[in-house]
Order: structure tokens, then sequence, then C-alpha cells
């Protein structure tokens, strides 16, 4: 049982890492129907600009903040200015294009910082070796509860944005219909280059948190967890926000069970490969994943 | 007569390279109820998107005075001109709620609320399904639902592009009745383009008809009747 617990507290701080990344490939997928590949090297390089602020001074949080703000704007850039025009083209181009951007990022990262090792990053929680609450045997360490209560709240403010909201309707509304979303007077454009603004901004936190979990910044960094990501995505339905953070958690669960308990068999150096199984039973049983919508509409 | 509301002059439009439309005029006059008739095919569509601008389009087109040729359609709705697409367009992952509130997207006064139980009244049937989701309404509740959802944004100027098409004969009328009361009682102006077009005759004062992409007759919706060319090829008998 305490061995269980352990893997499980374990899990959970690794899978709302898995669903912060994952609400922002949704959001960006419900938005323009796009996968943006470079969703985790935005998350790394919004962590970088988070270690950097903080070694400037700011406090981590503080340093985080500025970061999360920083991606927002940076991202609506990237939507209007590289994504849209290039998506009026051909929409295979966007999926190069956030490749490249994938690429492009995981090189910049060491050239722009002058950084070749991982730097040492602060722990945004309280992260003393007695730092934690104890659970039938248990050990939940407060900063993996801090990152499970990041995505809480996250996932809060989301849901109050997209449901509660004029700006939440219209993108639900782009989602739902983009060719009569302009008939009702809303501005698609401004819809998605928010949309890219909100991924990135998730994606920022998920990065800090990343960071705080390791103790430092390094350009592989998200490389695994993103290809986890988009398989905690599949999972739970590419266009469910609900969905992404039910697929994170239920699959960093459940990889660390996996390989805490077979640790002989696929034990930490196999773990991403149970995100790959992931994605090709869902796709195979069921393709729009467990929250996703199946299309229904009479005629 | 009135004063305009639309003024639409030499618009030319299509898609790529095949251009569909060459060179349209056309009025509606505030408080008309202008129809234009046309076969599959004679450019209905195309005119109705090039007016909400939808689609590229050549040409002049004013509402209320004010020059709207190269405005983004956002935009034209803002301006007071609101379109029911061909197909009905509804937001089918939304509730019926929903795409009221939706509708409603470009005002920013406290009688949302309100205009939305007066639709309620109007179309009954979309009140017990406000809660559901669109995509999951019948067919011509669905039209019901465009209808309502485009008067949200209270328009000066109701474009309907053949909001008829695959509805059974009852619900045509009901809705054709609906409209047409809209009119009478509240100077709501219609720009309406049908191919089945009896019905849509009765709520008409004027009537254009188009074919492969030009004019080729307008007049008051009772000369257009008389006329027996027109009669026997669109209104069938």
């Amino acid at each position: 049982m305490e061995r269980f617990l352990q893997y499980f507290f374990d899990g959970l701080s690794q899978g709302s890492i898995y669903a912060l990344l994952a609400l922002g490939l949704v959001i960006i997928y419900r938005g323009s129907g796009y996968l943006n590949f470079a969703q985790g090297e935005m998350a790394m390089i919004s962590a970088f600009m988070a270690w950097w602020f903080a070694d400037m001074g700011l406090s981590p949080w503080l340093a985080v903040g500025v970061a999360v703000v920083v991606a927002f704007v940076v991202a609506m850039g990237v939507e209007r200015f590289i994504i849209r025009p290039i998506g009026h083209r051909s929409p295979f181009a966007v999926v190069v294009a956030s490749i490249g951007l994938f690429l492009g990022l995981n090189a910049l990262a060491p050239f722009a910082w002058k950084v070749t090792i991982p730097e040492a990053f602060e722990s945004l929680f309280p992260n003393e070796p007695t730092d934690f609450v104890s659970v039938g045997g248990a050990e939940w360490r407060e900063q993996n509860i801090g990152v499970l209560v990041v995505l809480a709240v996250t996932a809060g403010v989301l849901y109050l944005v997209f449901q509660r909201t004029r700006f939440g309707l219209a993108m639900r509304a782009v989602a739902s219909n983009p060719e009569s979303s302009p008939l009702v007077g809303i501005r698609t454009g401004q819809v998605l280059a928010v949309s890219w603004g909100m991924a990135a901004a998730v994606g920022a936190l998920g990065g800090a948190m990343v960071a705080s979990l390791r103790g430092n910044v390094d350009a592989s960094m998200m490389l695994t967890i993103f290809f986890a990501a988009t398989a905690a995505a599949t999972l739970g339905g590419y266009d469910s926000l609900l969905g992404a953070v039910f697929g994170g958690i239920v699959l960093g669960v459940f990889e660390n069970m996996v390989a805490g308990y077979q640790p002989d068999v696929v034990g930490q150096e196999l773990k991403g490969v149970v995100s790959l199984l992931v994605i090709l039973v869902v796709l195979l049983v069921k393709p729009s994943g467990l929250f996703g919508s199946q299309r229904v509409e009479r005629v | 007569m009135s004063e305009l509301l639309l003024e639409v002059g030499g618009l030319h439009a299509g898609y790529g390279p095949v251009e569909v439309l060459h060179g349209i005029d056309l009025t509606v006059a505030t408080g008309e109820v202008v129809v234009v008739l046309g076969a599959n095919g004679a450019g209905k569509t195309t005119m109705m998107r090039a007016v909400s601008g939808t689609i590229a389009r050549r040409g002049s087109v004013r509402l209320a005075g004010d020059d709207i040729g190269r405005t983004s359609p956002d935009a034209i709705v803002r301006a007071g001109l609101a379109q029911v697409p061909q197909g009905r367009g509804t937001f089918v992952d939304l509730s019926v709620d929903d795409n009221l509130r939706a509708g409603a997207y470009t005002r920013k006064d406290d009688y949302v609320g309100a205009d939305i139980a007066r639709w309620f009244e109007v179309f009954p049937r979309l009140a017990q399904r406000r809660t559901q989701k669109a995509g999951s309404l019948s067919g011509g509740e669905q039209q019901m639902l465009a209808v309502a959802r485009a008067l949200m944004s209270r328009p000066t100027l109701l474009l309907c592009d053949e909001p008829s098409l695959g509805l059974a004969p009852l619900i045509v009328q009901e809705l054709f009745g609906i409209l047409g009361r809209l009119n009478s009682e509240e100077g709501l102006s219609v720009l309406l383009v049908e191919q089945n077009a009896n019905l849509a005759m009765d709520i008409a004062d004027r009537a254009y008809l188009l074919e492969t992409g030009t004019i080729v007759a307008s007049g008051d919706a009772e000369t257009i009747r008389n006329d027996d060319a027109i009669r026997k090829a669109y209104l069938g008998y």
C-alpha cells in the first residue's frame, strides 16, 4: 500500500506536467486544427526565461510570472506572423513550420544563453528533505503537491474563461464552426492569436514546473514530456480540455506504476514507451479519445 | 420610396479564377423584403457571400450609405447586417443558448438575456431545447436557430440564404410566416434568396431574377408573379 501510494503521488505530479502541456496542445488544436509540435520547446524556452529572470534577481515566482506573460505575447506574434500566413497557403505546411520551430527553439536555448550544461533552477515549492506530508506511510512531497495545485488552478481558470466569458464563447464558437464565426461578428484571427498565447502561457507554467522538479533547466528537458503530452491529449481527446487533464494524470500515474512495479522490464529507461503504446491503443480502439467529441449532427 | 438600406452596384465575385457574378446591381429599401430568384448555380449564394464579405468581391456595396465593399465580415455584422448562411451554419457543439449568445457577440448592452427570451417566444421549439447541443436539433430547428442567432445581433438588414432548403413544407411556411411578421410588425428589412419561391413571393415587396451571374429581370412582386415566363420557370404553375 505504501509503495502503491508512493508511485501514485509521484505519478500525480508527473501527470500534472503532462496535463499542462496537453492543455496547450488542446487549446491550439481546438482553435485551428493544428498539432503544435513546438509546444514542448516553447515551454522549454519559457523555463529558460524564468531561470534567466530569476538569475537577474527576480523572486522565483515573479520570474515565472514574467516568463508566462512573455510567452503569451510572443506566441500571439508567432501565430499572427508565421502560422497564419503559412496556413493560408497549406495546412500541411503549418505542421512542417511547427516542426521547424521545434528544432529551431531547441537549438536556440543553448545558443541564446550560452549554456552547455544544465543550469540550476531554484525550486518553486518547499523542497527540503523534510518537506513532505506523510500519507499511509508514503511521502507526498510538498513540491509534488504544489505542481498538482498549479494544474488544478490553471484548469479551473481555463474552465471559467471558456465557459463564463464572452471571449471564451468566441473561442468555443471558432472551435465548433470557424466559417460561421465571422457571421456573428467574431474576429477569428484575434481568437486564434489569443489561443496560441494561452497555450504558450499554460505551457510556460508547465515548463517552470518541470524545471522546479528537476532543479535545473536544460534544452532537452521537454523532449520526452512533449511526447507524453501528445499521448495524454490523444487519450483524453484532442478537442477536450477535461480530457487533457484526465489523460495527463492517468498517463503519469500509469507510467509510474508500470515503471515502479516492473523495474526490470520497464524501469525508468522504457517509461517513455508507455506513452507510445497509449497512443497506438487509443487510435486503434477509440480514435476520438475518452472525452473527445464524436460529432453528432442531424441534417 | 423610403431610403435605400442596401445598394449593390457592379458587384463581381467568384472563387479563385472562376467568376460567378458578372456585375450585379441590386437595392433593398428600409422595411422591404426583397427576394432573389434563381436556379441552382445561378450565383445566389455567391451573391449573399459577396454582400456579407465572406468571399472576395469587386464593386460597390453600401449599407445605409456607408461603403462596406472592403469591410471584413465581422465588421459588417457590427455595421448591422446579419446573414443566415446556406446550410444553417450553427455552432453544432454549442448549446442552443450559447448559439444565441454567440449571435449577440457584437453587442455590449444588458438586454441579451431579454432578447433570448423573446426569440424563445417566437421559436418555442428552441426554448424546449435550450440546453441541448445545436447539432442534435432537427434541420428545421437548426434553421430556426440560425435565424434567431442572426437576429440576436439586432440587425437592420437580414440576409437569408435558402432558408427552406431541406425543410418540410409546413416548417417552411412557419418560417416565412415569422419572417413576414417581423417585417410587417417591426420593419425588419430582409434580403432573401430562394429556389422554392412561392412562399417567399408571398412576403416579398420586390424581386430580382438571377441567371448565370447576371440580373435578368426585376420589379415589384406582383409584376414578377404575373410574368408568364418567370412564373412557369420559377414558380411552377
